[in-house]
């Protein structure tokens, strides 16, 4: 019922501005858009939202200038800016463990 | 450090029970999730449009009571949401990380007893193309088109277990194409091996399997029994998957490959438990073979090996939602006695009428299991080129030259391949490796895990550091 009266928000992927539903995590409202792709590995594969539930950890990127940000896991909210990560670079200021 | 009577990691459906049920006993209770709302797969809330499944009445009606009485002792509750739990030790220290909230962003919970409700995990086997971005887990697709994403309009189903017939029935409630059902097993098999579902089930159970069969027929959906997928080429929007027809064993008939195009697909074998927080806890595990996984020991009261840790719903053994429920309530009740709140005849009465209902969800979970795990024929068809381990990109070639250059464990293939060691931590591959080095290595060995280890989460170094 909800659906009709959730707020549509803006927000950017790699740039260009992107729409999504309030209540949406990024990974969701970049599908909805027909964005399937969030990721490239070190060997330059694609990759995206696989499980969407938090545990395959495929859907990272870079949300608000943080990186291996779950996509599937994350809220989209009015304004962020999404980037497609790119293991091959990111990889040398990673501060994960 | 804050301390709490009861710490519950987990807030689906067996956590949040086992909450209200330490709460109302007038315990206090910390209740951890990593998601930013309780519920957890299939209690999620109606948030942007997302139903319940329309479907399956019993999941709303469970859901309603269940949040009811949450509300109703929701005083007594701290409810940590976007938290993970990155370590737990054996003294019931719970090491929390939250990536959402500054305050809360390191934080150490501990509990006089702790119950894990971790749930579980799809079963998945890897093929070739499966890393490919519009490929899912069954259970992932499911997710989104609950929450009304619909990442295309042709959608291929490939697997087995219960979370096909829902993704089936969501797709088609949302007037979705299915381009084609993808059943390992014969319908023979089906039919009988799931007779003895109809003593265990229960009559909306069997309601349920009767009303997808029937949608199936009437939207004249190609099924495609005795089939796996071999391979999918393509990107999303624009599929092809290829099918093969497969024995008892799962092992290919030689008959001739079929192709189905499609955007999306999903594809998944069951489920397994999420055995990670209690493996590192130090809770003792053992492989069980008909079921296909590891599951904690556990005493008829959700006790573990290790005193006051308790583990409750699928996390332990898949049985659905409404086990978890019961679990749960079980789990805080026993909690609630040994704490001195309950007495031992008041907790012996409760929990034997709830053992009662369990014994039922039991069997019925096992017949599931039973028709869900893979048999050996599905990896011998994987090529050398596909990626076993997603994070790390390990090729099954590279395993396969690990085990040849004399890799003797599991432990010993992550060690030459980083196989297992990137941000999932081994939760997809960690399901095939043993499988994988018993064929390259032509013996039969005793099964092993990955040595459990901190973070269990990637986390930030500060926090692990800190």
């Amino acid at each position: 019922m909800r659906a009709e009266t959730a707020m549509e928000i803006m927000f950017e992927f790699d740039g260009r501005p992107v729409k999504a539903q309030e209540g949406q995590t990024i990974g969701e409202a970049l599908l909805a858009n027909g964005i399937a792709t969030v990721r490239k590995t070190r060997k330059g594969a694609d990759r995206g939202v696989y499980c969407a539930m938090g545990v395959c950890y495929e859907c990272r990127a870079i949300v608000n200038g943080t990186p291996n940000t779950r996509t599937c896991m994350t809220p989209v909210t009015q304004g962020c800016k999404v980037m497609t990560q790119e293991d091959a670079r990111i990889e040398v200021n990673d501060e994960q463990c | 450090m804050s301390s709490a009577d009861v710490i519950v990691v987990g807030g689906g459906p067996a956590g949040i029970s086992a909450a209200v049920e330490a709460a109302k006993n007038k315990l206090s209770v910390v209740l951890i999730d990593e998601n930013t709302s309780l519920g957890g797969k299939v209690f999620r809330p109606e948030e942007a449009g997302a139903e319940s499944d329309p479907a399956d009445p019993l999941a709303a009606r469970l859901r309603k009571r269940l949040f009811q009485s949450f509300e109703s002792v929701a005083d007594g509750i701290r409810v940590c949401l976007g938290s993970e739990v990155w370590n737990i030790e054996g003294d019931k220290s719970v090491y929390v990380y939250s990536a959402h909230d500054q305050k809360t962003s390191q934080k150490v919970f501990y509990g006089k007893r702790l119950i894990i409700a971790p749930g579980a995990i799809e079963r998945a086997v890897p093929f070739e193309g499966w890393t490919t971005p519009g490929v899912f887990t069954v259970g992932g697709l499911n997710a989104l088109v609950k929450k009304k994403v619909v990442p295309g309009n042709r959608i291929l189903i490939a697997g087995s277990g219960p979370l096909p017939l829902v993704l089936i029935n969501n797709l088609l409630q949302a007037k979705v194409k299915i381009s084609a059902i993808v059943v390992p097993t014969s319908i023979k098999t089906i039919i009988q091996k799931s007779i003895p579902i109809l003593s265990c089930a229960g009559r909306h159970r069997i309601k349920q399997g009767f009303e997808a069969i029937w949608r199936i027929r009437k939207n004249q959906i190609p099924v495609f029994s005795s089939h796996v997928i071999k391979n999918v080429s393509g990107r999303h929007n624009d599929f092809k998957a290829t099918l093969v027809q497969i024995g008892s064993d799962w092992k290919p008939m030689g008959g001739p490959e079929k192709e189905v195009s499609a955007d999306a697909i999903a594809v998944g074998y069951g489920l397994v438990p999420s055995v990670e927080l209690t493996q590192l806890a130090g809770c003792e595990h053992r492989y069980d073979e008909t079921l296909g996984y590891w599951r904690a020991v556990r005493s008829t009261r959700m006790e573990t090996t290790v005193s006051g840790i308790f583990v409750a719903g699928d996390g332990v053994q898949v049985k659905g939602y409404e086990a978890a429920v019961n679990e749960g309530k079980l789990a805080g009740i026993e909690v609630a006695h040994q704490l001195g709140k309950v007495t031992q005849k008041d907790a012996n009465q409760w929990i034997g009428s709830l053992d009662k209902k369990l014994k039922k969800m039991e069997a019925f979970g096992k017949i599931l299991d039973r028709l869900s795990t893979p048999g050996p024929g599905l990896l011998e068809m994987v090529p050398d080129t596909t990626t076993v381990c997603r994070c790390e990109e390990v090729t099954l070639g590279e395993i396969r030259k690990a085990v040849g250059d004399g890799a003797a464990s599991i432990n010993d293939i992550k060690r030459r391949t980083r196989l297992g060691m990137g941000h999932c931590q081994g939760k997809f591959c960690g399901q095939v490796i043993n499988e994988l080095l018993t064929m390259f290595s032509k013996e039969t060995r005793p099964r092993e895990s990955f040595t459990p280890r901190i973070p269990v989460r990637p986390v930030p170094f500060k926090v692990f550091a800190g």
